[in-house]
């Protein structure tokens, strides 16, 4: 379904990704696993449209979307849920969902998948109408979630999604992926750690810009360059 | 002063302070939503005002029709400078400080055009309605009364339509968070259009409610841009509420200075009360977005 191949990307003159390529399947659910400050979020930006790399192609549903605005890429069903969340501070909770559906694939769903995010995230709907801007960690992290998942995505790229936030809260956030995924939407996700979730398919390492693994979870953990990323830093 | 004079230069203020509010509007709609400090505004009302006297005396066409047929083309003209203009701009950094010395490049474009294309000396437009309506011992021009009703349905219409309409609601994400606007989809450039298509449109009314009071020349623009300027200051970039009580209380101290000590003391009067708010209140009266 999202095939990067060769992507390099430039911050001024620094080089952020290296040469970067990798797949993700329809259905599949790929982590992208590294340390802070390697790469791990410019990786998503520039699937999402937000960067653009100086060379490479990305390819969605095999069509290439490098150079394509953002809004088209939404449209096309790739969504990217930022750590940075980017919520709408001044809007409520409920109009910051109706802007996640905007597009017009979005819009046609947009009753259905309202029901089904306050259904996966009660606590919304308790607040919807709260402001954005007076919303804890946890729920704003819930709240940008949600607002991806009004988009209507086929795929969802996931920038860190608990990261700060308190231990059951870590535990919520990847149960509801999870369930994201079990029904049929593709996700890539980047963190930190490996230690997020059951359901993951496949597993690339990120490290100064460069993938320095790719393989199953169970790989994943026997590998001791892999343990040694994350322990030694 | 007796009670009478007293109330007629209240409403020539509160009258004022529709056109004020109109214009600071657009500047804080465009601002807001475009992030541009569009410095033709001033020359975008002076055109409204020129095209609708072109359309009148030139033309000859009924006035309504005239005025309608100026704020159509307003709105797409709004549009059009900002696709042609501003957006090729966008992908450079540090646009928006580009943008404003560009903004004042066209200004200073426009204005001169009206002076090749129209000449120096002073024209009118005619009253919206003439004539005046006597309540006891209190008369109000009629055209003075549309203004303001005018100007409230406006802020209405404005208001409802960045509550209650879905492109309303994306302008207003876009002046929130654009990251988020994005990311969610939004036709960002598309909204920047509308945006400046909305601010044109609200010049130019602003210009069809004003200039019948006070003449068309071809700087006509400048104080109303500057006035509009003071009224964001002191009410607060994109806050509506604080804009119009901004914009009514500045109109009413500018009607009451030009009677009691001159009209050349109005600006500076302006200036006066903007530095010292400022100094109690950085963020203006009521703060920013």
């Amino acid at each position: 379904m999202l095939k990067v191949d060769k992507v390099n990307f430039f911050y001024s003159k620094v080089q952020i990704l290296k040469n970067i390529s990798l797949r993700v399947n329809d259905g599949e659910f790929v982590s992208v696993i590294g340390p802070n400050g390697h790469g791990k979020s410019t990786l998503l930006k520039t699937i999402c449209g937000l960067l653009t790399p100086i060379s490479g192609s990305i390819k969605f549903e095999n069509k290439e979307i490098i150079g394509l605005p953002v809004q088209n890429i939404v449209d096309m069903g790739l969504v990217y849920i930022a750590e940075d969340r980017y919520l709408f501070p001044e809007m409520t909770i409920l109009e910051n969902l109706k802007m996640g559906a905007y597009s017009r694939r979005a819009r046609a769903k947009e009753e259905e998948n309202l029901e089904y995010v306050f259904h996966l995230f009660p606590k919304l709907k308790v607040l919807s109408k709260h402001f954005a801007a007076s919303l804890s960690g946890g729920e704003a992290r819930m709240l940008a979630i949600a607002r991806g998942l009004m988009s209507n995505p086929k795929f969802l790229a996931i920038d860190e999604p608990s990261f700060g936030l308190a231990p059951n809260l870590k535990v919520k956030v990847f149960k509801t992926i999870d369930e994201i995924k079990r029904k049929g939407t593709s996700i890539l996700l980047v963190e930190q750690s490996i230690i997020t979730s059951n359901c993951i398919d496949r597993v690339y390492a990120l490290e100064d810009g460069k993938f320095v693994f790719e393989g199953s979870k169970e790989d994943a953990l026997k590998n001791e360059s892999i343990i040694k990323l994350f322990l030694g830093t | 002063m007796n009670i009478e004079t007293f109330f007629n230069l209240l409403l020539a203020g509160v009258t004022l302070g529709a056109v004020y509010v109109l214009m600071a509007m657009g500047l804080t709609i465009v601002y807001g939503v475009a992030k541009v400090f569009n410095y033709a505004q001033g020359s975008f009302f002076c055109w409204g005002g020129y095209f609708a006297w072109y359309l009148i005396e030139r033309f000859q066409w009924n006035y309504l029709i005239s005025i309608l047929v100026t704020i159509v083309i307003s709105f797409f003209f709004g549009i059009l400078f900002e696709n042609i203009i501003i957006l090729p701009l966008r992908r450079f950094p540090n646009w928006e400080f580009t943008v404003i010395i560009v903004t004042l490049g066209c200004a200073l474009l426009l204005d001169n055009l009206i002076l090749v294309l129209f000449g120096p000396l002073s024209k009118t437009l005619p009253f919206l309605m003439e004539g005046v309506i006597t309540f006891g011992n209190f008369t109000i021009s009629i055209h003075n009364m549309l203004m303001i009703l005018i100007a409230m349905a406006i802020l209405v219409t404005l208001d409802l339509f960045l509550k209650k309409t879905r492109t309303g609601m994306a302008m207003r994400a876009v002046s929130q968070d654009i990251t988020g606007a994005k990311i969610v989809g939004l036709p960002v450039n598309r909204l920047y259009s509308y945006s400046f298509g909305i601010a044109t449109m609200l010049s130019a009314m602003s210009a069809i409610l004003l200039i019948p009071r006070t003449l068309l020349y071809p700087l006509v623009g400048w104080t109303t841009l500057l006035k509009a300027f003071v009224v964001i200051v002191l009410g607060g970039l994109g806050n509506i509420k604080g804009t119009i009580i901004a914009a009514i209380i500045l109109s009413i101290v500018e009607i009451f200075t030009s009677y009691l000590i001159g009209g050349i003391w109005a600006m500076p009067i302006f200036i006066i009360i903007m530095i010292v708010i400022l100094i109690f209140k950085p963020k203006g009266l009521f703060g920013t977005w």
